[in-house]
Formats: C-alpha cells, sequence, structure tokens
C-alpha cells in the first residue's frame, strides 16, 4: 500500500514537472523545434571584427520594419554545460523566467527578404549581483562577430537608501543595489564606436539566439528593427506649438532615478557654494559622475514632474576637469528617445571649475516633456571622436603587432654593433612603416579638425612616433637599438587611445525651466563665497578627520584600528567598513564600533596599554611577533572558534599560530596563478603549461623568439626577495621551511638544496629578469607569459581594454610525482585581524572579528568597494564563500578557485624576519656572484637557526 | 656674558644661588618655554634611552636590567655592527670632508656672483635637501630593471649586456648611497657658508691688500676663513652628525636591511632591531654607542677650528 502511495506521488509529481516544463512551448507553426541546448560558442580568437562584417554586409539594406516577439514566442533554452537552467525556466507574468544561470532564449524569424536589423531585448535582472550582464548573439546557430560574444547589457542600479547622516554631521554614502525594473535595450557595441549592432538575416527563416551564461534574468521581448532617421532640431521643433510657462525646478544630479553602472557615484566636493547642497564643515554628498562616468553607453537618468505638457529648457552645473583638453560628450534622452540629430552628441567642455550651460548652448533646445512625470537621461558616448577614435585604434593594434614582428628578430635587448638585416628578415617592413606614417598624418590631420577641443598633446604623442617612424624607414639598421624607445612610445601612444574614448563628466545638478522663466542654476556672489571658504578653513581645525564616523552614546563599544601603511586602503575603504559596520554588525550584536586610521602604532599602543581592542590589516609575519611578547588575544580561547576557521581554507590559521596559540583571524588571501597572452601563444603553436617540464619548454619556444617569462623575485618597490616562489618549489617538491616543532628551518635538508638550485637557476641559466613591471611587458606583449597574484587579472582587465579577450589566467604549473599526478600547490599570503591584549572587551572585539572576516561582510565590502571604485577595488577575500558571492565569471573563477583549493601556507616563527633577509642574502650571492647554490643555502641557513635559537630562548620556548 | 654671570656668582659664594636665581627671575622665565620643549623632546630621550640600555625592553613588557650585557653582545658578538660601522665609517669619511669642502667652495664661488644670480643658485643647490623624498628619483634611475634609466643607457651604448642589480648588489649600493648623498647635502652648513661669506667685513679686505695679500686665494685663506668660524664650526657640526645618521636614503634606495647588510649603517642597524626585532633595550645601547661617537667626533672639530672661534 505505501509502496503505491510513493508511486502514484511520483507520477503525479512527475505530472506537475511536466506541465511546467518548457519543453512544450509551442513554436510558430510549421517550424522544428530547435533542440534544448545552444550550440557552443567559439573563443574570441577565432572570430571577425565587427568592423569586417559591417563591410561585408555594407550593401544589404536596412528595411523599415518592427519585427516585435513577445515572451509567448520565445523559445527557451541553455547553454552547453549549464545545469537546470532550461528546467527552472517558467512563463511568469508576459516573460521567461530563468532561476539557474546559464538560460538562453531563441526565436525564429521568416523574412522575405534579406536585411540587416538592430535587435532590442526587454529584460530585467533577477540577481542581487553587481555586474553588468553578459551574453552571446547566435544568428542561425552562428556568432557573426567578435563583439557579439561577451556582449554586454547593463542592468540598473538604485541606493538602497535616502542619503543620511553619520553623528558626525557628514553624509554617509548609500549602497547600491540592483532595480528589478524592465529595462529595453538595443544591443550595441561596449567600446562606444560603432552604435547599435545591425546583424545579418538571410532571406527565409532565421533563427536568433540569445544566451546569458552568467546571472539570473528574465526576457520579456525581442524585437528587431530598424528606424527611421532622426529629424533634426529644425524638423523637431516645428512639430510643437506649445510653449510652457512659469515653470522652473531644480533636479539634484546625486539623486538620480537610476544609473547603469555603479562605479557612477555620488561624490562629495567641497569647492564651494557653487555646488549645492554644501556645507563649510560636514561632507555633503552633493555631486555624481566624474572619472566613474567616462565609459562609452554609461547612463543616467533623472525624473521630472512638471504641470503643463510643453517645451521646457534644461540647464545643467557641470565639470569636466579629467580629460585635459578634451571635451567630454553625452548623448540626450527624453522619455527613452533620442528628441533630433543634435541630441546625440551634446558637448561638454573641459574646464578647472565648475561651468554651467543651457543645452544648445546661446539658443536652448526646447525639449517637449509631458504632463506628469519625464525621465531625462545622458548618456556617454564619444561623439564626435568616433571616426578618430576608429582609426587611432586600427593604428595600435598595427603597431603592436609591428613591434612584436620587430622583436622576435632583434629581441627585447638587441646587440647595437649587429646588424640585424630586418628588411630581409621581414621583407613587407619599408612597405609597412610607410602606411603606417601616412596613417599617424592624416589621423594628426583629423584631430585639428574637431571643434572644442584642445588635442596639442595628443598631437605631440602622434608626431614623436610618427619621426621616430621615419627614422626607421631612412635607416633601417638603426632599428635594432631604437627598439626600447620604440616601445615606450607605443605605449604612450596606447595610453592617448585609450583617454580618448574617455567621457568623464560630473554633474552638481540640473534645472529644467520653461522659456520664459530663468534657470535656477546662478553664481554665487564673491563674498559668500569667501564667507564660505573661511568658514571652511576655520573648521578645518575643529573636524577629527582620523575617525570614520564617531561613537557616542550607551552601550557596549570597541576601537578598531587600520593602518593604512600596510595596504592599499584609504579613507574610503575605511569609511565603507564603517557603514557597513553600522548598518549591519551594530544592529544585530548591539556593539558600537569606532574605527580609526592609524600609521605604525601597534607596539607602541600595546606599550601604553591604551591601544585599540582590534587591529586590522596586519601583515601575515606580524601577530607572531606580538602574539610571543604577549601582546594579543589566543582566539583559540574564543567562543566557537572551531566552527569559524571551517569557513577558511584549511592551513589558513597557519601563519598566526604561535606555541599553540592563534593569534589572528585572516581577512585577505591572494596567491600566484600564470598569466598567458592568448593571441601569442596561438601564433606560436603554444598551450599553457601545467607542469614545470612544459613550463620549460613553452619558455624556450618563447625565448626563441626573443620574447621574455617572467616569475616574480621582487614585487615593485620592495627590497626583499619574494620567497613565495622558492616555497612553492620546495613544497611541490615535498620539502618544507621548518621543522614541525617549528624550532629550526629545513634548509639543510637534500629537497631543500635542490630546490634552491632550481628556483635560482631560472635566473642564473634561463636568464629571467630579476625586476620587471609585468603589467607593462605583459600588455606590450614583450613577457607573454607570467606569474602574477590572481588580483592582477582584475588590474589587466581595467586598465588594459586594448588587449581585452587575447589573454587569460591559469593555475600553476605543478610537479609530477611518483604515481603520476601534478602537485601545482601555491603559496597563500594575506592580510589579517588580530585582538589586542589591551582590549577590555575581548568578547565583543571578538565578535566583531569573527563578523569582519565572515562571508556576509567580505562579500558585502567587496561589492561597495567594486560599486566605487569598480572591479580594480575587488576584495581578495580570505572567506571561502564570499569568494563565490563575488562578481567573477564563471569560467575565471572556476580555475581561481581549483588553483585555492591547492594554497599551503608558511608557519612564522619568532625571527621570521631573519629567515626572509637570509634567503634573500643566499639567493643574490647565488643569482649575481654565481656562488656555489649549496654552500650559499647552507651558510645563510645557518645564521637563520642561531636567530631562531636566540628568540626561542628569550621566549622560553625550549 | 656666562663667564661673567659666573663669576659674580662664585663671588657671592654658594648661599645665596636663591638668591641669584631669584635676582634673574625674568630671564628665567623667559627661557622656560624652550627649555620645556628642549627638556622633554631632547633631553629626556637621551637620558630615557641610556637607561634603557642596560635593561632588556621589547616594547611591550617591563624592562628588567642586564646591566652591560647589550654592550657586551654589541662589542665582542654582533659581527654584522662592526660591517656597519665600517660603512658608516666610510660613508662618513668620504661624503663628510668632500661634500663639506664642496659646500664651501660652491658657497664661495656663488658668493662672488651679483645677488639675483646668486639667490637663484643658491636655491637651486640648496632644493635637494629640502625637497623631502625627493631622492626617491635615484631609485627610478638606478632601478633594476632593463628599462630602469641607467641600465638602459648603458645597455644602448652596448656597455652591458645584462640588467645590472644596483640597488641590491653589494658591489654597487653604498656606492650610490654616497653619490646620492653627495647630491643632497647642500643643506644648512651651505647654507651657513653663504651666510659667513656675506657677514665678512668689506673693510677686512682692504686692510689686508695694503698688508700684501695679492690674490684671491691668499684674500680666502686669511681674510675669509678666519672671519667666519662660527659658520665653519656650525658647518662642521652638521655634517658630522648627517654623516653618521644617514640611514633614511640607504632604506629608501637599498633596503633594510640591504643585502648582506653591504649598505647598512649603524643607524639601520638600530632600526632593524627597534622596530623588526622589538629588541629596543639593545637598539638604545646602539643610540647610546653613536652619540658617543658624535659627541668625541665634535670635540675634536672644536679643537681642530678652535683657533679661528
Amino acid at each position: 500500500m505505501r509502496k503505491m502511495n510513493r508511486a502514484l506521488s511520483a507520477i503525479v509529481a512527475g505530472f506537475i514537472l511536466l506541465s511546467v516544463m518548457p519543453h512544450n512551448f509551442v513554436s510558430a507553426e510549421g517550424a522544428e523545434t530547435p533542440d534544448t541546448t545552444v550550440p557552443s560558442v567559439p573563443t574570441v580568437a577565432e572570430l571577425g571584427d565587427y568592423a569586417l562584417y559591417r563591410e561585408q554586409y555594407a550593401t544589404v539594406s536596412r528595411p523599415l520594419a518592427k519585427l516585435s516577439f513577445e515572451a509567448d514566442d520565445l523559445w527557451a533554452q541553455q547553454v552547453p554545460d549549464a545545469s537546470g537552467a532550461l528546467d527552472s525556466a517558467v512563463r511568469e507574468g508576459g516573460a521567461i523566467v530563468f532561476d539557474a544561470e546559464g538560460g538562453a532564449v531563441t526565436v525564429e524569424i521568416d523574412v522575405a527578404e534579406e536585411g540587416i536589423y538592430a535587435i532590442e531585448l526587454l529584460y530585467r535582472s533577477l540577481d542581487e549581483v553587481i555586474r553588468d550582464i553578459e551574453m552571446d548573439v547566435l544568428i542561425n546557430d552562428v556568432v557573426p562577430f567578435k563583439q557579439a560574444k561577451g556582449l554586454v547589457i547593463p542592468k540598473h542600479y538604485v541606493n538602497d537608501r535616502d542619503v543620511i547622516q553619520d553623528n558626525q554631521g557628514n553624509d554617509a554614502r548609500p549602497s547600491t543595489k540592483v532595480s528589478d525594473e524592465w529595462i529595453t535595450y538595443t544591443l550595441r557595441d561596449n567600446g562606444g564606436l560603432e552604435g547599435d549592432f545591425g546583424f545579418y538575416l538571410k532571406a527565409g527563416m532565421n533563427r536568433v539566439t540569445l544566451s546569458f551564461p552568467d546571472g539570473l534574468i528574465a526576457v520579456g521581448r525581442v524585437c528587431l528593427y530598424n528606424t527611421q532617421a532622426m529629424p533634426t532640431y529644425e524638423q523637431y521643433i516645428s512639430g510643437f506649438s506649445h510653449q510652457s510657462s512659469g515653470f522652473a525646478e531644480e533636479i539634484q544630479a546625486e539623486k538620480p532615478a537610476y544609473r547603469s553602472s555603479s562605479v557612477i557615484t555620488l561624490n562629495y566636493d567641497r569647492s564651494g557654494l557653487q555646488v549645492t547642497p554644501n556645507d563649510p564643515s560636514a561632507l555633503k554628498l552633493n555631486t555624481l559622475g566624474g572619472s566613474g562616468w567616462a565609459d562609452p553607453n554609461q547612463y543616467v537618468a533623472w525624473k521630472v514632474n512638471v504641470k503643463e505638457a510643453g517645451l521646457y529648457r534644461l540647464q545643467v552645473r557641470y565639470r569636466q576637469n579629467v580629460a585635459r583638453g578634451r571635451a567630454s560628450y553625452r548623448r540626450l534622452y527624453v522619455n527613452g528617445v533620442v528628441p533630433f540629430a543634435e541630441a546625440d552628441s551634446i558637448l561638454f567642455s573641459f574646464a578647472d571649475q565648475w561651468q554651467t550651460t543651457w543645452l544648445g548652448g546661446d539658443e536652448p533646445y526646447l525639449l517637449y516633456l509631458n504632463e506628469g512625470e519625464n525621465e531625462i537621461r545622458l548618456e556617454a558616448t564619444c561623439g564626435t571622436f568616433v571616426p578618430t577614435i576608429q582609426k587611432a585604434s586600427a593604428l595600435s593594434d598595427d603597431l603592436r603587432k609591428l613591434y612584436t614582428d620587430i622583436i622576435m628578430v632583434t629581441g627585447m635587448n638587441p646587440d647595437p654593433n649587429r646588424d640585424y638585416m630586418l628588411t630581409d628578415e621581414i621583407p613587407t617592413l619599408i612597405e609597412r612603416l610607410e602606411a603606417l606614417i601616412d596613417e599617424l598624418n592624416s589621423l594628426e590631420e583629423m584631430m585639428k579638425s574637431i571643434d572644442g577641443n584642445d588635442l596639442s598633446d595628443d598631437a605631440a604623442t602622434i608626431r614623436t612616433l610618427r619621426v621616430q617612424l621615419e627614422g626607421f624607414v631612412e635607416a633601417p639598421t638603426s632599428i635594432a637599438v631604437r627598439v626600447t624607445r620604440f616601445q615606450s612610445n607605443i605605449s604612450t601612444y596606447s595610453d592617448f587611445v585609450i583617454g580618448l574614448k574617455s567621457q568623464p563628466l560630473e554633474i552638481d545638478r540640473m534645472c529644467v525651466a520653461s522659456p520664459d522663466t530663468e534657470g535656477l542654476i546662478t553664481n554665487p556672489g564673491f563674498w559668500d563665497n569667501l564667507v564660505f571658504q573661511v568658514k571652511a578653513f576655520i573648521s578645518s581645525f575643529v573636524n577629527d578627520y582620523s575617525s570614520v564616523g564617531n561613537v557616542k552614546g550607551e552601550g557596549e563599544s570597541i576601537e578598531a584600528w587600520v593602518d593604512y601603511q600596510t595596504g592599499a586602503i584609504g579613507r574610503d575603504h575605511a569609511q565603507i567598513i564603517m557603514q557597513l559596520t553600522d548598518s549591519l554588525f551594530t544592529p544585530k550584536s548591539g556593539i558600537k564600533v569606532n574605527i580609526k586610521l592609524v600609521q605604525q602604532a601597534l607596539a607602541p599602543a600595546i606599550l601604553s596599554g591604551i591601544g585599540p581592542d582590534v587591529a586590522m590589516y596586519v601583515g601575515s609575519s606580524e601577530p607572531v611577533n606580538l602574539a610571543a611578547r604577549g601582546g594579543l588575544v589566543d582566539m583559540k580561547t574564543m567562543d566557537g572558534f572551531e566552527e569559524f576557521t571551517k569557513e577558511f581554507r584549511e592551513g589558513a590559521f597557519v601563519p598566526f599560530e604561535y606555541n599553540g596559540g592563534v593569534y589572528g583571524v585572516p581577512f585577505t588571501q591572494t596567491f600566484p596563478m600564470i598569466f598567458c597572452r592568448t593571441d601569442i601563444f596561438a601564433d606560436m603553436g603554444l598551450t599553457p603549461p601545467t607542469t614545470w617540464e612544459e613550463f620549460y619548454d613553452v619558455m624556450e619556444e618563447i625565448q626563441k623568439n626573443n620574447m621574455v617569462v617572467g616569475i616574480p623575485n621582487m614585487t615593485d618597490g620592495a627590497m626583499s626577495t619574494d620567497n613565495t616562489i622558492f616555497a612553492m618549489f620546495l613544497y611541490q617538491n615535498g620539502g618544507r621551511f621548518y621543522t614541525d616543532d617549528l624550532s629550526r628551518t629545513r634548509f639543510d635538508e637534500e629537497v631543500a638544496v635542490n630546490t634552491f638550485r632550481q628556483w635560482t637557476d631560472l635566473y642564473k641559466n634561463y636568464g629571467l629578469p630579476v625586476s620587471y613591471s609585468f603589467y607593462q611587458r605583459f600588455r606590450l606583449g614583450d613577457m607573454p607569459m607570467g606569474v602574477a597574484s590572481y588580483a592582477m587579472y582584475n588590474t589587466l582587465q581595467v586598465t588594459a581594454p586594448e588587449i581585452e579577450g587575447l589573454w587569460d589566467v591559469y593555475p600553476m604549473p605543478g610537479t609530477v610525482k611518483e604515481d603520476g599526478s601534478i602537485d601545482n600547490t601555491v603559496m597563500a599570503a594575506g592580510m589579517g585581524t588580530v585582538i589586542l591584549k589591551v582590549s577590555k572587551n575581548p568578547e565583543a572585539a571578538w565578535e566583531y572579528v569573527k563578523w569582519l572576516s565572515g562571508t556576509e561582510a567580505q562579500t558585502q565590502i567587496s561589492l561597495e568597494l567594486e560599486a566605487m571604485l569598480g572591479p580594480t577595488g575587488r576584495l581578495t577575500p580570505a572567506n571561502v564563500k564570499a569568494f563565490d558571492n563575488l562578481p567573477w565569471k564563471k569560467a575565471t573563477a572556476n580555475k581561481i578557485i581549483s588553483q585555492w583549493e591547492n594554497v599551503e601556507f608558511i608557519p612564522q616563527v619568532p625571527g621570521n624576519y631573519y629567515v626572509e633577509r637570509n634567503l634573500t642574502n643566499a639567493f643574490r650571492k647565488t643569482v649575481y656572484y654565481n656562488y656555489n647554490y649549496r654552500e650559499a643555502l647552507l651558510e645563510y641557513n645557518r645564521e637563520m637557526n642561531i636567530e631562531i635559537a636566540r628568540k626561542r630562548k628569550e621566549f622560553h620556548l625550549d | 656674558m656666562s663667564s661673567k654671570v659666573a663669576t659674580i656668582a662664585r663671588s657671592r659664594g654658594k648661599g645665596s644661588l636663591l638668591k641669584d636665581l631669584w635676582a634673574d627671575k625674568d630671564k628665567y622665565l623667559m627661557i622656560t618655554p624652550f627649555f620645556v620643549l628642549y627638556f622633554i623632546f631632547t633631553i629626556a630621550p637621551i637620558v630615557i634611552a641610556l637607561l634603557l640600555s642596560f635593561t632588556d625592553f621589547n616594547m611591550i613588557d617591563i624592562p628588567n636590567f642586564v646591566w652591560f650585557e647589550n654592550y657586551q653582545k654589541l662589542f665582542l658578538e654582533d659581527s654584522i655592527f662592526l660591517i656597519t660601522v665600517k660603512n658608516t665609517l666610510l660613508f662618513a669619511l668620504i661624503t663628510g670632508p668632500i661634500s663639506y669642502f664642496l659646500c664651501l667652495i660652491m658657497a664661495w664661488l656663488i658668493n662672488e656672483l651679483p645677488p639675483v644670480p646668486r639667490s637663484f643658485l643658491t636655491f637651486l643647490f640648496y632644493a635637494p635637501s629640502i625637497a623631502g623624498n625627493l631622492y626617491v628619483i635615484w631609485s627610478l634611475i638606478f632601478s633594476g630593471d632593463m628599462y630602469g634609466w641607467a641600465n638602459g643607457l648603458l645597455m644602448n651604448l652596448g656597455l652591458i649586456y645584462e640588467p645590472i642589480q644596483w640597488l641590491t648588489d653589494p658591489q654597487y649600493n653604498l656606492t650610490i648611497i654616497i653619490i646620492v648623498q653627495l647630491w643632497m647635502s647642500f643643506g644648512a652648513g651651505f647654507l651657513s657658508f653663504i651666510a659667513g661669506l656675506q657677514g665678512v667685513d668689506r673693510s677686512l679686505y682692504e686692510a689686508a691688500a695694503l698688508d700684501g695679500v695679492r690674490n684671491r686665494w691668499q684674500e680666502f685663506l686669511y681674510v675669509t676663513i678666519p672671519s667666519m668660524g662660527p659658520q665653519l664650526m656650525f658647518g662642521a657640526v652638521m655634517q658630522i652628525s648627517s654623516s653618521f645618521s644617514a640611514g633614511r636614503i640607504c632604506i629608501a634606495l637599498a633596503g633594510n636591511p640591504s643585502t648582506d647588510y653591504s649598505a647598512s649603517t649603524v643607524i639601520t642597524h638600530l632600526i632593524d632591531y627597534g622596530t623588526y626585532r622589538y629588541e629596543m633595550g639593545y637598539a638604545c645601547s646602539i643610540a647610546t654607542v653613536l652619540f658617543i661617537a658624535m659627541l668625541l667626533c665634535n670635540n675634536l672639530i672644536k679643537k681642530v677650528l678652535g683657533k679661528y672661534t
């Protein structure tokens, strides 16, 4: 009986499931049902550029039509490696809603004639992740061009609350959250150069697939269309007769309805009365944008209510003081449409101060607004720069290609006395150079003709490069010795091209006014401003800038110090931690936290007994030294410590252990991975190495082509050798730094000596550079493979757009073990949080430390930082679950996690500084002076052990 | 003036010291603000450091007296201390006299110029020493990267084929730091020389010419130098203390510690013990030894320059 019941319920459940399964979506009649899975997408390197695609179909017409497909006309599908996206898909409220990642929609379109169409999408984000949506477009199961893969469509971001004041009267920045409103967006070029993409449809039946590999999304409508050319302002204005009257209202820019990117931030501006709201002493959030609102296609919208329908003027107070000499351009939308051709690219000129202008200049544009609520949207666009940028970027690619070709013959450090016969090695060299010179000349001409801009600095960059190329043509034998300067000229040129695309603009407020009314934005009087500035000056003596939000009132309170010397942490960073503490930690625990920015003050604070309860961002070698002197609280004695350690990688607490206790909690964690330039690897037929044998083979190939490989030895600015690479080799080979009781080093073992040799040989015999700038060389391509912290991924992603899609990150190569498995262990390191013995309330401090390194806080801190600084601000959290919550691309995240699962941590002992410095000395003696590796290591090892023994005696550890 | 007061005090006998103090109360009152600050920030730290040098103070625990253990270790066991003493002496002996005479000669030459170019050149020479951390530009010049300026230049000229690690290679780093120190040495001493040269009584040159001084060199030697004794003294003292306490530049350029301590000075050794190892007692004993060495050196200078003051 029970069995039957179970079977029955299974059948019923099956029926219910089937009825919501998307397989039975009915298609347009007669068409065959497509597969449930969309075809897999090739890599970017295999696809052609949109410019080529556009050329190819240049003669095809753009039919004036609007083919609209509601959700009922769409099929739900899923991407190849997704699991469950299709099963999760449901139809709800006229949309297809995916409740798992990897969904896709397909539409079948029958067109009578071939044609080019733009694609408009109505969608809604269902997750809270602050990251734009990436999608792929397939036309008849093929990705038509490069940009159609990884195409970015925006989410709309709103503030989670109004601006409020903290207890010092300063405005606190509200958090950014994803809006769940429907968005209508036409697929267009992320780079801002090509405008809306046109997709070619052949005559007959076509299949258009839009797939969304990451993120949860609901799709409401897909529309293929072409519109008529925009009217001119004359034509536009002739359509309206009713002018409004007597209306004027200000819109504060810092209160937008929504914005398309989280890095368009609200800012504090204290330049004076001309910015509202203002205050001589407190910090006010009063402007929006700036250098964060510079990428093409980023937009912000504001709402305004007007009493009567009619024509209005728009006044703006703005500042563009970032892109020197250049103007910034904005596209104006009124209620979702660009009203006339002139509004497609409105110029905002450069000046150091705030400027006020009517849109349209001396004869302001009149814009038709409906009665009631209207939406005004400004979108960054490259405006009249587009042809120049197109030309300049194409040239940039040619130049980089030429450079790579030259150094493949000469190397980066050519012998000045040798003739490399470059004209023979590269037969087309002279033609290529001459073509480049012509192009640079015409680029310079083009730049002269752009109105409203002073581009003399940029012209100088181009001229320098042109003169150098002319020198190359005159004397090709001189190219070899001038290749270094050629490289630096190219990198200046690349920066100039990136700069051209940048359209920064900061807005304080706008004013919507009837044609017969004065604008509300006026310049403050001289005396008013003077009084304000004097007040501001006086109050600067009274304000306490070191504390970030002050604790007043009753209840438990603790103090936390952030040392801004130790890491990349500034006031804004601390403020984010403070705000999150206030909004998430204090309400739950009832403990108030006061955060202070300090500078190398921990030891004196412990000594004087008036230190903080908690210290954040403490380097991992420090806690042991403080703990040995009795300055820190043992976390092991705290409630729930064992449970808490499970949120981290195994071994994450090793650096904080001392004499049986644990004196710190990991906060951030990074580890090295290997970065490869996929374009250069493809040219040479190489694949990223997975073992050290393969690594040496790849390195040999790269060096044969006169390029280099980078393994960090000294980090920029630091003076001691980066021992994590030595440690990595040592751990992979089965050695360890210290004996199990941490009483001495184990460098006198054979495995350590051999590993030391392996490490020093890289520099001594394989000629790897000892110091270099990885970022610069990787960008230019003369270092196509290098080891760096995984955080470098974000830096490259943001600051090197010219090589976007041409590189990737991989797990480190490993050592093949006897059983055939590969051990690619790397060393992880990071900052930690400690509780000081002087704390009067260690329990409260422990609660705070637990919260700080917990999943919620680490996720939120990272998201907030990223919202403000862009992806470069992304945290490298120690908390495993927090990493999963960060907006990494899935494929990249999987690679990082697979490396993170194989990390080890170097234990710390009293006297650890002596190990570090003597390893450095041994390395340098071996590499610089060809000293015998065994003797060098053993000699310095003795020094280390003497110091460790001395310290052990001091702390009575034996 | 001071000797006069002392004589009067002695003549009145011991019992009237308080009376004397009371009599001069206005003067004591006037020096009090300075004296309080001087005591708190100069005298007290010296005394405290002297006391701490006999303890095992570690920045956190209560210090215990260990008497001469620190000094015993410093002089008998610490081989690195000997390296740093060698470096400091080398450094002081090269940069001290060279920059001292360089300052003097430059000041003399500049002093001959009309006022406007003179003040311009004075500013130019003095600029590096007031420009704070400007010397980090040298770390760009001597970067170990093949794109560092010195490496790039030498490689372009074909003199070297591999980049040289200027700042971490023990062969080069001390030399480079000495060069940077010389570049920065036109400091307060230089300014005081200029002031001293301005202050020489013009009539003395006339009198000297009548007495048979024939050229500018003799003028410089027999008139200028003797009449600017206090400035020479001041310059020498400044030079000694800056040479002995050199360390900031070493740390910024070669790191602390530098490779095999090749560019470490007594000061960097002191910082090493004081901050990295938390052995403040030992660091204080180094400071005391350095203090005594500087004191002795100053006395020596006083003796040499004594005839001019």
